[in-house]
């Protein structure tokens, strides 16, 4: 999977550019996730639906909807922009390639349920995946979802909980115990492990199944990986800039 | 009336494939049959109406018509956010049926009251909101807006008119013609304007749909210079609507409704209505010094 370590490295080195240029922030949780929706969106979704729950991590979808020509070349440097459609939280009524408009956590896992279902009811092939943040499984709906999608029976649901330790509160650590129980598949991967999460990707499953993907805040930034709290919705002054970019590589 | 309600919207479901329904935790009994016979597109999700609200979100994205139906203070109270986002931001269609109304449940206690549904759900992009004064003009009204593209809010209230007007989406229906003022009567609150005014020389204008206001009917028959607005929740939802769409006249406007203020001493809404001011005594009482004021 060399390839798609360098793919998440060239949109890494492209939203580096921007964030810089543009003054806008939320790098390190779409760091944490890219490696993800790039397993998704190169190499494993062919009639499936992606929807991003941790509308945080919008900067990163939109670097992968760009590269994959979804976006029109060069738009990620409208992002935040008077006049752009990519806002730093994705709107569904503009851009294209976004199901649901998210931001506000806890909203896309229990609309990604009512696309799975909707699907199913019209026996559409394929599945839903669905990303959330740990930090996001605060939110109440996400438990709901837990408890509702095994007992809708929705087998083309996968969600992929980003379990990037973002919070110093509430932390989980014994998601695998507590989902089974939900009724959920479970499986653990190294969450910037392209090999690895294709293959838990790929796998088809006969319950609703969730992945548990191991991930660093700010991933391929030392300063960033640091400081996770400070860089959250920081942009990069000039110096900060190329520091990150070394760092990178 | 339940039984009445359940069979119009289960008959949606049968006829249309396109329709899903979602019940949060209320009355599975009552929808049985259609739940046996679809269950895939008839299920009760649980007590979960964040949830169930976002849920439908994702069915209304799929290309399906959900209806979600639950007590109107966790329909609407507890969902606002789902609703105004999920919804009326992402101008998904979707239908939202109630049970409860204002004060229905009497005797539970504030947790089951919601007599501020119309009132918020007006601030929300999109929405619609139907105000039946009875179960065959929710049938009537539910067919006009289920697939309009639109979230549409359905209020039913164990308060029913006795009689059923041919009403139609987004348009009021002239019950009275008079001169010396006019009265918009919303939904149930129908009989007991009636009544009030049943000698009396005023237009009364009923509403069965708040959200869009009919302005064009209201305006086409307007009589005298006073106005007033009887609601069956919150008072004053559709003012500004009045207002807006009679800029260039010089009114004044009277509000009956609840208000903010007041509470349920829990009995009967009957034990409650006289000191709500919402029987006919009190209501043509209170048209008459309006009148004369």
């Amino acid at each position: 999977m060399q390839e798609h370590d360098a793919v998440v490295k060239r949109l890494k080195h492209r939203m580096l550019d921007v964030a810089y240029k543009n003054q806008v922030g939320f790098l390190p949780s779409s760091f944490s996730a890219l490696d993800i929706m790039v397993a998704l969106y190169y190499y494993v979704m062919q009639e499936d639906e992606f929807v991003l729950s941790k509308g945080h991590a919008a900067f990163g979808l939109y670097a992968v909807l760009e590269e994959q020509g979804i976006l029109q070349d060069g738009e990620l440097e409208t992002l935040g922009k008077y006049g752009s459609r990519l806002s730093l939280m994705a709107d569904s009524r503009r851009v294209p390639g976004v199901w649901f408009s998210t931001g506000s956590l806890g909203h896309g896992f229990p609309e990604a349920l009512g696309l799975a279902c909707g699907r199913r009811i019209q026996k559409k092939e394929g599945k839903v995946y669905v990303l959330v943040g740990d930090g996001e499984l605060h939110e109440g709906t996400n438990w709901e979802s837990f408890l509702a999608a095994p007992r809708m029976g929705l087998e083309n649901l996968v969600c992929i909980i980003d379990n990037n330790k973002s919070s110093n509160v509430n932390q989980i650590d014994n998601y695998p115990e507590l989902l089974n129980a939900f009724g959920w598949n479970v499986s653990e991967v190294d969450g910037h492990d392209g090999q690895a999460l294709f293959r838990a990707l790929a796998k088809r499953e006969a319950a609703p199944t969730v992945i548990i993907a191991d991930t660093v805040k700010g991933k391929g930034c030392k300063t960033m990986e640091a400081n996770p709290g400070l860089w959250h919705s920081k942009f990069p002054t000039e110096e900060e800039y190329r520091l990150l970019k070394e760092e990178l590589g | 009336m339940v039984s009445r309600f359940v069979k119009e919207v289960s008959d949606l479901i049968e006829k249309d494939p396109r329709t899903v329904l979602l019940l949060s935790g209320i009355r599975q009994f009552s929808f049985r049959e259609v739940m046996g016979k679809y269950p895939e597109r008839a299920f009760d999700i649980g007590i979960m109406e964040d949830c169930a609200v976002s849920v439908a979100a994702g069915l209304s994205a799929s290309g399906l018509i959900p209806f979600l139906h639950t007590w109107a203070p966790f329909l609407v109270e507890r969902t606002y956010e789902q609703l105004k986002l999920d919804f009326g931001a992402q101008g998904l269609q979707g239908n939202f049926i109630s049970a409860g109304a204002s004060y229905d449940l009497t005797d539970f206690g504030e947790s089951h009251y919601c007599p501020a549904d119309v009132p918020i759900l007006k601030q929300i992009d999109n929405m619609e909101i139907i105000v039946p004064g009875t179960v065959e003009e929710f049938g009537r009204l539910l067919a006009g807006a289920y697939d309009d593209g639109k979230p549409t809010y359905y209020r039913l209230s164990d308060r029913t008119n006795e009689k059923s007007y041919e009403v139609s989406f987004g348009k009021a229906v002239v019950i009275q013609k008079g001169s010396r003022g006019t009265v918009i009567a919303v939904g149930p609150m129908l009989d007991i304007i009636a009544k009030a005014a049943e000698d009396v020389d005023v237009t009364i204008l009923y509403y069965t749909t708040v959200e869009p206001f009919d302005t064009d009917t209201l305006k086409a028959n307007l009589a005298g210079d006073k106005v007033m607005i009887c609601e069956p929740y919150n008072s004053g939802a559709v003012l500004p609507d009045v207002m807006r769409g009679l800029s260039e006249e010089r009114i004044k406007t009277e509000c009956l409704g609840f208000d903010k203020t007041e509470f349920c001493r829990l009995g009967s809404y009957h034990d409650n209505e006289s000191r709500w001011g919402f029987d006919s005594r009190t209501v043509r009482r209170r048209l008459q010094d309006f009148l004369e004021g």
